[in-house]
């Protein structure tokens, strides 16, 4: 078969539709996805490889399982009545580390601050024990927006990519107005 | 002649000694400001030396999910705000038991066990009913009281000790193991009535519901005998009495409102028989001479009749979160009640049955925690609350004409007949929910159960791969 210069421009020109038309329809959880938190308070855009999990997630709630792994990202949003980041982030961890809190509760690192959407935070890591005794590793971000206390957490069996995970995650973080 | 005045010196010293400890202890002098902080320090060794043998005898403490701690602790320092001693440390310790019990030591010790947080679902008006009792017992020493009566002379002369600062750890610890004896089976009937009136004032101050304690009743009574806590029980033979008692003192707190003016208007009724989820529309049809529940299904777009053995339907409503409908009405046998039909109109079992009367009107409360219903008979009529779960209804008001409209308001209930003219009400205690203001978030742990399970099998010429589907829970 000899390829003319029309056919082949007709090809191209084709092709070129064909991609333009298929390009919205991607499938769902292929890339971003803009997500709005608890009681409408923020959005972010919900990076690749998470789903929701409908089952274990509540009003205030919401828990993302990973395609890949057995990493959880979930955040939560309760009423407070915290001064600062700080007193929350003592509390957190003097309830964690009680016997009350989580089994061989151990911090990973010191708390880092950081911003999130123009708002100061914190991001606590530490590591503890199932039940099952299995190890979890976790990275939340705390922090008080509208006396509600946000948490954003991924945990995973393993401690790699937890801080990169979270930082996806607050990289597109945007509170929404009140009114 | 010197042995025998000796002698005689010595019996006048000890009617002497005997006589002060007699003196000192009773209630006026115990009264006494300085000696009261001797008291009070005895009262808390006495505590703390029980304390020890309690937990001891019960496994040790049991650590509640720190969620769940967080919750109970908030409710046991609510009420202790509101307690008048101000010289107890009060602490709450669960013990890690599944027997159902719940006690108070002198001191300030108060002690549930994990079997009764589990029976009561760890319901907080419940929980705040039982810890307020508890907190009342040591509020009004009715330890020390009861262990004065139990030891008698002896105690009298150990009391007489504290007032000269001679008590030693013997005499605690013999005490103490009294007290332990004697707070598990119950301090005295009358102490136990005065604990439960006061009791039910304490919660309604710290912002809790007065029927707490009535509901805490209903889930002790699913008990069997043998496993009725013997602290709540052995002391009250005449249960029922015990009951009506505390229904009475319940209603008690609802405070009329007649002739005032009410925010609702006639059109709340809509509201009545709207489903939340907006899928079905009920149809009373109160002009037919026997009534069923006509239902509209607006997914399937067809009438349906849910509850065919029910008729003389008089009220229905669906319950906040659209999961439950109350009908009151009649069923096949002609008994009168309401019943609980869940979201596809399934429910023969009736959930309240009045042994007298019929029910005109009924109304869930927006937590969908407590039913409103009006109960008429041929003498006039009376609005009872009852919680879902709960067996025993409480008496909020008793009328003489008979509403066929009730409406739950922010503070309180109102009514009307079928004039609509005059709307009535009742005020009814606010509830503080249980929110601690220190939260802390919730840790969810990963699903490891969706990793995918390789396993390999076989001989030297043949291997299989096994792998399990992951359990991913999809959206």
């Amino acid at each position: 078969m000899r390829w003319c210069p029309t056919f082949l421009r007709t090809t191209t020109v084709l092709a070129g539709i064909l991609v333009l038309v298929l390009l919205p329809i991607r499938p769902a959880g292929a890339g971003v996805q803009p997500t709005s938190g608890p009681f409408g308070l923020f959005s972010f855009h919900l990076p690749s490889g998470w789903i929701l999990q409908v089952a274990r997630s509540e009003a205030n709630l919401q828990v993302y399982h990973a395609t890949d792994s057995a990493a959880a990202l979930y955040i939560e949003v309760v009423e407070a009545q915290y001064k600062d980041v700080q007193e929350a982030a003592d509390r957190i961890v003097a309830i964690y580390d009680s016997p009350w809190g989580l089994a061989n509760f151990a911090i990973r690192e010191q708390p880092l601050e950081l911003d999130v959407g123009g708002f100061a935070g914190l991001m606590l890591s530490y590591s503890y024990q199932t039940a099952a005794s299995q190890p979890v590793f976790e990275t939340r971000v705390i922090t008080l927006y509208r006396d509600h206390l946000v948490s954003v957490s991924v945990a995973s069996e393993t401690a790699e990519h937890l801080g990169p995970m979270l930082e996806d995650v607050l990289a597109t973080w945007r509170w929404i107005p009140n009114d | 002649m010197i042995s025998i005045s000796r002698f005689k010196w010595l019996n006048y010293l000890w009617v002497l000694v005997f006589s002060m400890l007699v003196v000192v202890s009773h209630p006026a002098v115990i009264a006494a400001e300085q000696d009261q902080v001797k008291l009070d320090t005895f009262e808390q060794s006495i505590g703390e030396q029980a304390a020890e043998q309690v937990i001891q005898q019960y496994g040790g403490e049991y650590f509640l999910p720190f969620e769940q701690h967080l919750v109970v602790d908030e409710i046991f320092q609510r009420l202790v705000a509101v307690a008048e001693r101000r010289d107890v440390n009060y602490t709450l310790t669960i013990l890690n038991t599944p027997v159902v019990n719940a006690f108070a030591l002198p001191g300030g010790y108060v002690f549930l066990t994990r079997g009764l947080l589990q029976l009561m679902d760890s319901n907080p008006q419940a929980v705040a009913a039982i810890l307020g009792h508890e907190i009342v017992h040591v509020e009004k020493r009715h330890g020390v009281q009861a262990l004065a009566r139990q030891m008698g002379l002896t105690l009298l002369i150990e009391l007489g000790l504290i007032f000269f600062d001679l008590y030693n750890h013997e005499a605690v610890r013999t005490a103490g193991a009294v007290v332990v004896e004697m707070a598990q089976s119950g301090w005295s009937r009358e102490a136990e009535f005065e604990a439960d009136a006061l009791g039910m004032d304490l919660a309604v101050e710290a912002g809790f519901d007065p029927m707490g304690p009535v509901y805490a009743m209903d889930f002790l009574r699913q008990l069997e005998p043998g496993e009725l806590p013997l602290a709540w029980f052995r002391s009250h033979p005449d249960e029922e009495a015990r009951q009506a008692r505390l229904q009475e003192q319940a209603a008690s707190y609802w405070t009329p409102k007649v002739g005032e003016a009410w925010r609702t208007t006639p059109e709340a009724r809509m509201t009545l028989v709207q489903d939340p989820l907006g899928r079905y529309q009920l149809s009373l049809d109160d002009s037919a001479s026997a009534a069923t529940l006509e239902i509209w299904d607006a997914q399937l777009e067809q009438p349906r009749t849910w509850a065919e053995h029910l008729t003389d339907v008089s009220a229905a409503h669906w319950n906040p979160d659209g999961q439950y409908l109350a009908v009151a009405g009649r069923d096949d046998s002609g008994r009168r009640g309401i019943w609980l039909l869940d979201r596809y109109g399934r429910g023969r079992d009736p959930w309240r049955l009045p042994v007298e009367g019929t029910v005109t009107a009924l109304a869930w409360e927006s937590s969908g925690a407590r039913l409103a219903y009006v109960l008429a008979d041929a003498t006039g009529s009376s609005i009872q609350l009852a919680y879902v779960k709960g067996r025993t209804d409480v008496p909020a008001a008793v009328l003489n004409h008979v509403p066929d409209i009730i409406v739950w308001e922010p503070d309180g209930l109102s009514w009307t007949g079928e004039s609509r003219d005059q709307w009535h009400g009742v005020s009814i205690p606010s509830l503080q929910p249980v929110q601690p203001p220190y939260p802390v978030p919730r840790v969810i742990e990963p699903d490891f159960r969706s990793r995918p399970e390789v396993t390999v099998e076989g001989t030297d010429d043949t291997t299989i791969f096994r792998i399990r589907r992951p359990n991913i829970l999809l959206p």
